[in-house]
């Protein structure tokens, strides 16, 4: 904690005021030590939380059901196709 | 280690504010365990190849639009681990209930072969599991995360 001195007068008197000035805010160091698996090399993020915030509410998602049950049943019928040729 | 279905991984990104759990489950457990399958890679890359073959989508803005999509999922599919259906999987593909879709018993193979718990929300997974009793199944909609970092 630093302090600083100011000067004053009261009713005539000198006085001499010492005045606490807080220091700068200390930085706090963090070290984020690995998880066992991730020891070796360097720790990649998670990317998971990388997409969740990219594609939140995301409007080029709308459709994506619609999309992947029709996709599928392609896929089974292309499947079930080839049974019945094979 | 955990193996999504495609629908899972639509909950977490598209519409994290109405599947908490999945968020809390996709950020809680180590991220070197949570995998997905090749087959969940063909369908985000056929999602975002179709509007590719539209005739709307050739002239900008559009071609811009559609082509940064693509590029984009493909970036996004790098940054995950992804699981291949080879020949193990093949294997335990065989014996799969025929009343469940092909690309379900693909992600169900694809987590015997590996020894992966499959992490969906759909029934399908447990109509396999009667004929695969050793499939390990969970459901990230309704369970939070038991094993965080």
């Amino acid at each position: 904690m630093s302090k600083r001195v100011q000067f004053g007068a009261l009713h005539g008197a000198a006085l001499i005021v010492f005045m606490p000035v807080p220091a700068p805010e200390e930085k706090q160091l963090t070290v984020t030590i690995p998880a066992p698996s991730q020891a070796s090399g360097f720790a990649k993020p998670n990317p998971w939380v990388k997409l969740i915030g990219k594609y939140k509410n995301d409007q080029t998602w709308e459709g994506f059901d619609e999309f992947l049950k029709d996709y599928r049943r392609k896929i089974d019928q292309l499947y079930s196709e080839s049974e019945t040729q094979g | 280690m955990y193996l999504l279905d495609t629908n899972t991984v639509r909950y977490g990104l598209y519409e994290p504010d109405n599947y908490p759990l999945v968020v809390d489950n996709l950020t809680a457990n180590n991220h070197l365990d949570i995998w997905i399958s090749v087959i969940t890679v063909q369908e985000l890359i056929e999602w975002r190849y179709n509007p590719l073959l539209i005739a709307s989508s050739q002239q900008p803005p559009y071609v811009l639009r559609v082509y940064k999509q693509f590029f984009e999922i493909l970036e996004d599919i790098c940054d995950l681990q992804v699981k291949p259906f080879d020949s193990a999987a093949l294997k335990n593909f065989s014996g799969m209930p025929g009343n469940v879709g092909v690309h379900d018993r693909r992600i169900a193979a694809i987590a015997l072969a590996g020894d992966l718990t499959v992490v969906s929300h759909d029934d399908d997974f447990a109509e396999i599991k009667k004929r695969k009793p050793q499939l390990k199944l969970v459901d990230w909609v309704t369970t939070p995360p038991t094993n965080p970092i």
